[in-house]
């Protein structure tokens, strides 16, 4: 990975040295028209690969993705060459030389891909026609040219512009968006929805290195109701194109339901820091309540009392059955270590499925039908609205799944409600900063425990809900449908999409449903693949794709943390610094007077003070601290608790940024006070 | 009376398997305090490097000295995924927040296991045979009826226990693993190459998991894919039972598991004695975190 990394930086400087960047810019254009130019002729030489790729000026789909990457890349080219004015600010704030790689670089894969599958497909090489030949070598000649760009810049400042034109700018971003997500969701084959893949991921590489995307942020963070607004309308027209269609809408409504878990689960991980990995078990817990509520006949409790109760009542205790449970698991486990409430979880989620499995008459009381499940749910009614029926609104006519999928919508709207406002008050900082650091948050005063518990039901509470309607989407309850793989299934959605955040957690929802239905052959691989995104992920960008942005920014709670333990530290050291006072006041006033300067620092996110003339860090060179071999010089302390005090000292006077830098060995004692400033930031900073 | 004593000695060799696992769960957190979940996968690796080693390399022999060959398959694929998965997976997590290492053994153990099922030929089955390679009739100790595998299991568990406490206490590779084990910065000090120490934990974990893979497939006559999540997981209740990070207890508590699921068969029947592991689990959280022999220490932030 490093030599690679060489390498390709060797490669750079080389190219920018030859070439120059102007030069470069012009052969990324070359390219670019080059590839367009390629679109716009045959790529294979029979109409049975990809929907037809023969024509001549009437590109097929994968012939489009092709042309629309060839534009892009022209785009940011001009961009790079234009400079900064008025309108590049906005298409490329940060400069497209970096896109422009990102572009030709999807490209050239692109054509590779589509070169391999037609050689694959059709036999031989040979039926590669002209055009895929143009855009390989456009292709390639964008590649090398942008090569020689320079990187990208700064993001400069924004300037505002009237309110109605941003929002006209942030209604173009959602159109560009739904438009490309529905070209995706439309791709007639495989091959084609792998062309828009790399179309989709190379253009939001592209995007996110112009800047344009943290534009587009910057834009919808200062209008935000017109962007939940507009997210919002867009997903409640989604059935109304979808039409009598049944493939989409069942897609859409299964995605929904994984979406409401995901956001539960991101509250328990991605918020609090817990790991559980019996999740997928609450929202079995909601689903068997809301079966048995049903008025199924192969419920009992429908049998014995012949009522149903309105699904107002059942969505809320399913929901509450839930968080009861995760109570009953969590109350045990949460006072001790993470890793315990893992595994704990983990089991806790094979007891549900083994009970379940096993309430069947004979292995102990009647209630669940054990493996065949609560079968026969019937479709739910709302106040007289049967949910089993076709919608029709006006002269849009859709299947009953769009019933659920605008209850779903309001579900989700109420879990992302919920998600958000308690990120955003006490309860979420708190959540944070245990996450963060435990000993830190209870050092401040956080009663971690209870709030971890309330971490715990509240997640456990929203997958009960999103249990309830799944058993009336599925019609059917069994054990089988509620396995650990499931809940590995809902973390590697979220440790894809972001920890922590909603859109991160919808996204993941999103790739890892729709992906594996428009890629069948991938179906049998993806847990597979799963697997190793997951390993992938977090070991080279443990944010997710969206990545939360307290963490990513300056993270005032964790500096606050480490603060707070700093002072509580100096308090509690100094009851035992026997050696330190009675040495001399001096040196105890110089370390407090260091440790505050310190911590004032790291508040303001400035560099460390200077260091004081004898900084307490050299352990030779104040009388205090000497070798560590030798008794302590005032008080002849033996030599474990004088090395451990030593240790303490340092550790605790070290300026914390010099401390990141430690990065293979952190002391242990700055481990076992909490005060290690262990954060995937920092962390992620220190291999650098 | 006759049954219970039976379903003691079920027990006792039930436990000996969980021990062989739970040493290598309590070994690697003991040196870097990392659940490796991903164990119970290293299990089934070693079963199914034992059967492969038999099926392709072997050419599905019947004599029981085959068995120490497929013995040495089983352990070399065992050992060599757990090396990649240490190298590739977990080092470079050293350092990382608690929660990252711990999502990886997930994904890990996903992997290790879909790798399994999609490229094993007939990995995807039901049930894979594996041979009966030690036959005969059972051996009778007074009442109770104890088959030749079972025989087998226990001796072979023994030995790898008595062997690699030696090996802990004795020899200077073991010294610095528990030096390692109590202050890994003070050990590199001390001129300990930790990084090999870990490597050898993982290694020696491996090792013992695939022993007890390919024991736990001449006993029940077939490999599954998904052997290794519920022989992980218990496992690791019978680590956490005897006192994480402690290697005699985690032989103790797999003995303890064994024989109170062997009880919870005899009690509650056959479809509970799952479940009742868990319980145990729970329970020693709530009543004893530190397990049967580990010592209190303080909760390390």
């Amino acid at each position: 990975m490093k030599q690679l990394r060489k390498f390709i930086a060797m490669v750079d400087a080389l190219l920018t040295a030859k070439l120059g960047t102007k030069f470069g810019g012009i052969l990324a254009l070359v390219g670019a028209v080059l590839t367009v130019a390629g679109g716009m002729l045959p790529w294979a030489s029979s109409p049975t690969f990809g929907g037809d790729l023969t024509w001549q000026l009437n590109p097929a789909e994968l012939q489009w993705f092709g042309i629309g990457l060839g534009l892009a890349c022209a785009a940011f080219a001009v961009c790079e060459f234009a400079g900064l004015n008025k309108l590049t600010k906005w298409l490329a704030p940060m400069g497209g030389g970096a896109a422009t790689r990102a572009v030709s670089v999807g490209t050239l894969v692109l054509a590779l891909v589509v070169g391999t599958r037609v050689s694959m497909v059709l036999g031989g090489v040979v039926n590669i026609s002209i055009g895929l030949w143009l855009t390989l070598v456009g292709g390639l000649i964008a590649t090398v040219g942008s090569r020689a760009l320079p990187p990208r810049g700064p993001l400069p400042e924004s300037r505002r512009l009237p309110g109605a034109v941003e929002i006209l700018f942030i209604s173009v971003g959602i159109a560009v968006a739904l438009f490309l997500a529905v070209i995706g969701l439309d791709t007639k084959d495989e091959d084609s929805f792998v062309g828009f893949l790399v179309l989709a991921i190379a253009l939001a590489v592209a995007t996110s290195r112009s800047g344009l995307l943290l534009r587009m942020r910057e834009l919808t963070q200062r209008h935000y109701a017109v962007s939940i607004g507009a997210g919002l309308v867009a997903a409640l027209v989604f059935p109304l194109t979808q039409g009598t269609s049944q493939m989409y809408m069942n897609i859409a409504v299964n995605t929904a339901v994984f979406a409401v878990t995901a956001i539960g689960l991101n509250i328990v991980v991605g918020l609090a820091g817990l790991l559980d990995l019996g999740y997928i078990a609450f929202t079995g817990v909601g689903a068997y309540s809301a079966a048995l509520l049903s008025g199924s006949t192969a419920s009992v409790l429908y049998q014995h009392t012949h009522r149903i109760p309105p699904f107002l009542i059942v969505i809320v205790a399913g929901a509450v059955f839930a968080s009861v449970f995760g109570i009953v698991i969590g109350a045990p486990t949460l006072r001790l270590r993470g890793d315990y409430l893992a595994i704990v979880t983990l089991g806790f989620g094979e007891i549900f499925r083994i009970t379940v499995n096993n309430l069947n008459g004979t292995a102990g009381p009647n209630l669940t039908n054990g493996p065949n499940g609560i079968y026969g749910i019937p479709p739910l009614d709302i106040f007289g609205w049967n949910f089993g029926k076709n919608l029709s609104f006006g002269p849009f006519h859709m299947t009953y799944f769009a019933n659920y999928y605008y209850l779903l919508i309001l579900v989700i709207m109420f879990t992302i409600i919920v998600f958000s406002r308690t990120d955003h008050s006490r309860i979420g900082r708190a959540w944070v900063s245990i996450r963060e650091d435990e000993t830190a948050a209870s050092a401040m005063g956080v009663n971690t425990f209870k709030l971890k518990l309330l971490a715990f039901a509240m997640g456990a509470f929203l997958a009960g809900m999103a249990g309830t309607v799944q058993a009336h989407i599925l019609t059917s309850v069994t054990p089988d449908t509620y396995i650990f793989l499931k809940s590995a299934y809902l973390l590697a959605a979220i440790v894809l999409g972001g920890l922590g955040t909603i859109s991160g957690a919808l996204l993941g929802a999103f790739l890892l449903n729709v992906t594996p239905e428009k890629l069948r052959f991938f179906q049998d691989y993806r847990l597979w693949l799963f697997g190793l995104t997951v390993v992938l992920m977090m070991r080279f960008r443990p944010e997710g794709i969206i990545p939360n942005a307290r963490r990513a920014g300056l993270r005032p709670i964790a500096t606050w943390g480490r603060a707070t333990s700093l002072i509580l530290l100096i308090r509690l050291d100094a009851s035992r610094f026997s050696c330190m006072q009675k040495n001399s006041a001096l040196t105890l006033t110089k370390f407090l007077t260091y440790s505050i300067s310190v911590i004032l620092s790291e508040l303001k996110g400035k560099p460390s003070p200077p260091k004081p003339v004898n900084p307490p860090s050299g352990s030779n060179s104040s009388p205090c601290f000497q070798k560590p071999s030798d008794p302590c010089p005032t008080n002849g302390m033996e030599w474990p608790t004088w090395k451990s005090n030593i240790v303490n000292v340092t550790w605790i006077c070290w300026p914390i940024r010099n401390r990141r830098r430690f990065s293979k060995n952190e002391s242990p004692s700055s481990a076992r006070f909490g005060i290690s400033s262990r954060s995937a930031v920092s962390w992620k900073s220190k291999r650098q | 009376m006759q049954q219970l004593l039976q379903q003691l000695a079920n027990g006792v060799v039930l436990g000996a398997l969980y021990g062989l696992i739970a040493l290598g769960y309590t070994m690697v957190y003991g040196i870097i305090q990392l659940i490796n979940f991903a164990h119970g996968e290293i299990f089934m690796v070693g079963a199914f490097g034992s059967l492969f080693t038999w099926d392709y390399i072997l050419g599905k022999p019947t004599t029981p000295w085959a068995i120490p060959v497929i013995l040495i398959g089983g352990v070399v694929s065992a050992v060599l995924v757990a090396l990649l998965m240490e190298r590739f997976a977990y080092r470079p997590l050293r350092n990382a927040p608690r929660l990252a290492p711990l999502i990886t053994a997930i994904g890990v153990s996903v992997f290790l296991q879909e790798s399994v099922r999609l490229f094993y030929p007939g990995g995807r089955q039901a049930q894979l045979i594996f041979p009966q390679l030690i036959t005969g009739p059972p051996v009778h100790l007074g009442s109770v009826e104890i088959d030749r595998p079972s025989i087998f299991i226990l001796v072979v568990a023994i030995i790898c226990m008595v062997g690699l406490d030696a090996f802990v206490q004795r020899s200077r590779t073991g010294r610095a693993m528990r030096a390692t084990a109590q202050d890994p910065d003070t050990a590199r000090l001390m001129g300990i190459n930790t990084d090999r120490i870990i490597v050898t934990a993982f290694v020696l974990g491996a090792a013992l998991a695939a022993v007890a893979g390919m024991s736990w497939g001449l006993k029940y006559g077939f490999v599954v894919f998904d052997i290794g999540f519920l022989a992980g997981l218990k496992a690791f209740t019978a680590a956490v039972l005897g006192g994480i990070g402690n290697l005699r207890g985690a032989v103790l508590g797999g003995f303890v598991l064994g024989i109170v699921e062997a009880m919870a068969t005899q009690f509650f029947g056959q479809s509970w004695k799952d479940v009742s592991a868990f319980v145990i689990l729970i329970l020693v959280l709530i009543l004893r975190p530190q397990g049967l022999l580990g010592e209190r220490v303080a909760d390390r932030a």
